[in-house]
């Protein structure tokens, strides 16, 4: 990268990406040089098998090209969502293509590793993306969801819509390829994925604080402890041997709303649940006290910023409070059947949703 | 260089084989992750190796460092050392130690036979003292600054035990600067306490620069194997 172009894109426009962590919150805000503050956005750490599982549970029930075509438009949207944050307006010519290696680089931090090599991008008819591959697409033995972000990364930077397809996801590297001539596949609805309006201040300015908050544990307690750590062989964050992606709050929502539309959220439901009760039955490992229990799995989400979790158990009823929770504009379904599982897994109980806002879940048993 | 073993080999490990003889180390960490506990390995080892050692309690009345020795194994041993005069120890309140607090240093810089000196805990006594006037400040400071002078004398191996107060990362008075080492426990409740030890500074000294974990059983602090 020249360095004029350089010192406008890395110093003056996205100098610092910076990672604010206390217990339950995690916050990412780029900010540039001189000091004006730019955009924050909620980060919480979600487990990857949950998306494994459910990705193969789709594949069982209709199929792996149906399949795909969804998870496609699932990364498409992810991305779009990612750049309505960040970039309201056009980039100009000259910038677009370090634009692309500082979003790649900058995704590779989150684990996403797919795209260290861009050949292409001076006009768009063609573009070459080969990388190392994540651990995502390895064990999806697919490439779509990839391809989907791919997609939407390039079609916001160049301003017209370029589909991507991935050549080839399994061997150690990735290989994409991408054109605005290749037949169209999905056009997200930019108006359903922006931000809303309260969203800086449902998430950050409304934040309770509180003394007693300190005893539960943030990303980077967890991080001095080892319990998380970036494992930069796999190039990815991990919970102990379980593969974390850090991601922007909406992306579950997302994920639900296209289920949705393709009338699968009973599936994602099932399949979500059981997973993190697989994942919490693991991580809970062989505690026998229920209260350790719970306040292992308190300091799990706090940790993975979903904010403070403070469980009651009355009368056959479990009800979660919860302090400080990450609020996307697609409510608050797609985690609470994440705290589901892992209080099923702790209570060894089916525990049934009775209501849930983003600040208090209830759940009964019988 | 010439290293004492601080009494856990495994710490010993951490830092080439012990502390640089004659330096001062603190020990910080917050309530009952194990600091006096550390400071007991300390003061047993220099024992066997038949130095005198002083051990002096600025928090506790005698009979609960009594009680704190007597949960270990080794408690008879420490007894024993402490009836033969290799063990000193001295427990004040605030009051009494800001009166002698110079005079008991000036006795243990005086006798010769002394080799080790715990003080538990440092910090606080300080942080008792502290006025909000500038005149009282430099006061504390200059007590800061000769309590170090008599300790860096005669090559006296030294180990503050520095309490984490009430949730404050600071430890005051600049003594993390003052320190040659720095050893910090801590600790993390998830149901069951994980506790790690982490040594962030030891001058002289190419120290491990990763964490251990470690638990308290009747050895006392023993480190956990990482596998």
């Amino acid at each position: 990268m020249g360095d004029f172009k350089k010192f406008v894109f890395e110093d003056f426009i996205f100098s610092r990406n910076l990672v604010l962590d206390k217990p339950g919150i995690i916050a990412g805000n780029l900010v540039n040089k001189f000091g004006k503050r730019g955009v924050q956005t909620r980060i919480v750490y979600l487990f990857e098998n949950i998306f494994l599982d459910l990705y193969y549970n789709t594949k069982k029930e209709i199929g792996k090209e149906k399949t795909d075509i969804l998870w496609y438009k699932i990364g498409k949207d992810f991305a779009t969502r990612y750049f309505l944050f960040y970039a309201k307006e056009k980039f100009s010519t000259s910038l677009q293509k370090p634009a692309l290696k500082y979003i790649f680089h900058f995704l590779s931090g989150a684990g996403l590793t797919f795209a260290e090599e861009i050949i292409g991008g001076s006009n768009e008819n063609y573009f070459s993306v080969k990388g190392k591959n994540s651990l995502m697409v390895q064990k999806m033995n697919s490439g779509y969801f990839c391809s989907g972000i791919l997609s939407g990364i390039l079609s916001f930077v160049y301003d017209k819509n370029i589909e991507a397809n991935c050549k080839d996801s399994f061997s150690e590297t990735n290989n994409f390829v991408a054109s605005k001539n290749f037949k169209n596949i999905y056009l997200p609805n930019k108006k359903d994925l922006e931000i809303s309006e309260d969203y800086s201040n449902l998430n950050f300015n409304k934040m309770v604080n509180v003394e007693f908050f300190k005893k539960f544990s943030s990303l980077s307690d967890m991080m001095k402890f080892k319990k998380i750590c970036f494992n930069k062989k796999e190039n990815n964050w991990m919970f102990e041997d379980l593969a974390l992606l850090p991601a922007e709050v909406g992306l579950m929502g997302i994920i639900l709303n296209n289920y949705s539309n393709e009338n699968l959220s009973k599936l994602f439901f099932n399949s979500c649940l059981k997973s993190s009760e697989k994942i919490f039955k693991k991580i809970l490992g062989d505690k026998k006290n229920k209260k350790e229990k719970i306040n292992y799995i308190a300091n799990v989400f706090s940790s993975l910023g979903f904010g403070i979790p403070m469980v009651i158990e009355k009368e056959k009823k479990v009800i979660v409070k919860i302090f400080n929770p990450p609020i996307s504009k697609y409510g608050s379904l797609d985690k609470t059947v994440i705290f589901n599982g892992a209080f099923n897994a702790a209570f060894e109980k089916k525990l049934n949703l009775v209501g849930s806002t983003p600040f208090k879940i209830v759940y009964s048993y019988d | 260089m010439e290293r004492e073993s601080f009494g856990i080999k495994e710490i010993d490990s951490m830092v080439e084989g012990g502390l640089p003889k004659g330096s001062v180390i603190g020990i910080s960490g917050p309530p009952g992750v194990g600091k006096s506990i550390f400071a007991l390995h300390f003061l047993l080892e220099g024992a066997r190796k038949g130095q005198k050692s002083v051990y002096i309690n600025l928090e506790e009345p005698r009979r609960n460092v009594d009680n704190m020795i007597k949960e270990f194994d080794f408690s008879k041993e420490f007894l024993e050392f402490e009836k033969k005069g290799l063990i000193v120890i001295r427990c004040f309140n605030y009051s009494e130690y800001e009166k002698i607090s110079l005079e008991v240093l000036e006795k243990v810089y005086g006798d010769n036979k002394i080799e080790r000196v715990v003080i538990d805990s440092f910090n606080c006594f300080f942080d008792s003292l502290e006025c909000n006037c500038f005149e009282g400040t430099v006061n504390i400071r200059k007590l800061i600054n000769s309590s170090f002078v008599y300790l860096r004398k005669n090559n006296l191996n030294t180990l503050l035990v520095l309490e984490k107060n009430g949730g404050k990362e600071n430890l005051g008075h600049n003594i993390p600067y003052l320190v040659d080492g720095m050893i910090n426990l801590d600790y993390l409740d998830l149901g069951t306490i994980e506790r790690r030890v982490f040594i962030p500074k030891m001058r002289w000294t190419n120290q491990f620069k990763d964490s251990r974990g470690y638990s308290i059983g009747k050895k006392g602090i023993e480190l956990l194997s990482e596998d």
